[in-house]
């Protein structure tokens, strides 16, 4: 067999191609994002539409499961668009929603370690898929 | 022979001037080379705690209840545990026991040397809601965001000018 056969040019470019496409799905938009919780959510409610008045009543509620971070407001303030701040540590935390902050929700890996951390703090358990895709719809759409 | 020698004469200023220079050991603190993890996990939610204000026992203790770290949830992949408690027990302190946390879950504040070096600090100063509370060092480090805690940067709300 030749070194640079055909065969072997074609597995090095399809894994080059996978590589880079591999990569290329880490960065991910907030719309996307969204797609994957709303398919999961209709597993359980096949209904389901995303609901930004119910993310902002998640995002408000006050679980008080925890004297210093008693809801989400707590650390991201009643606007998530403006910087927020650690309630414990006074540590200053980036804007939540997309538009102010283009960062946030576009790796999806990054969404899903704070969100698993955070509903955890807050709520005691993980935040669903459908009150993901809500809070996300509510960070996007705002509230109306 | 010259009796002046350039390169002497750098070398002679330098061996002065690095003991002025290094000498300011209050900057750095252990946290060069720290990995890229320790800076997205650990940072994204408080300063960077000098790996070298407490023991090595500390941080491992530290490290292996992160799920329920002071009262939150800070969990890490198993190879994040991995690369940031071996870059901070490299850089934890084992010059006695100044540096060993008198409490459990160990912290830094709760060191002979850290009660040492905050001494001269009112009472009323630790209740000041800019401040709130010990471990929230850069409310006087000024540049402890760059991990720098030179005594020219201290500025403690209430007391401006006052040189500590």
């Amino acid at each position: 067999m030749r070194l640079l056969s055909t065969t072997r040019l074609f597995s090095l470019g399809l894994g080059t191609a996978l590589a880079l496409l591999s990569n290329a799905a880490l960065a991910v938009t907030p719309t996307e994002q969204q797609a994957q919780w709303n398919v999961a959510a209709r597993t359980a409610d096949p209904g389901y539409m995303p609901s930004a008045t119910r993310g902002k009543t998640l995002y408000e509620r006050a679980f008080n499961r925890n004297a210093e971070m008693p809801n989400c407001v707590a650390c991201h303030t009643s606007n998530p668009a403006q910087q927020g701040k650690h309630a414990v540590t006074g540590k200053s935390i980036a804007p939540m929603t997309p538009s102010a902050n283009p960062e946030r929700f576009a790796d999806a890996a990054k969404t899903e370690k704070w969100f698993k951390r955070n509903c955890n703090d807050v709520i005691g358990r993980e935040c669903t898929a459908a009150e993901k895709s809500d809070f996300v719809e509510f960070l996007v759409k705002g509230s109306k | 022979m010259k009796l002046f020698n350039l390169k002497t004469c750098l070398a002679s200023l330098l061996v002065v001037a690095a003991p002025l220079v290094l000498a300011d050991g209050e900057t750095r603190m252990g946290l060069q080379g720290a990995p890229k993890s320790f800076r997205t996990e650990c940072v994204s939610c408080h300063v960077a705690f000098p790996a070298s204000l407490l023991s090595p026992n500390d941080w491992k203790r530290v490290m292996q209840s992160l799920d329920k770290h002071y009262g939150s949830d800070a969990s890490v992949t198993p190879q994040e545990v991995q690369e940031i408690s071996q870059f901070l027990v490299a850089n934890a302190s084992t010059q006695g026991s100044q540096h060993v946390s008198s409490v459990n879950p160990p912290r830094m504040t709760k060191t002979s040397w850290f009660e040492r070096k905050h001494r001269k600090v009112p009472a009323a100063a630790w209740q000041d809601l800019r401040i709130k509370s010990a471990s929230n060092c850069v409310a006087c480090h000024t540049q402890a965001a760059k991990d720098s805690y030179a005594e020219r940067d201290i500025s403690v709300p209430g007391y401006p000018g006052k040189h500590w």
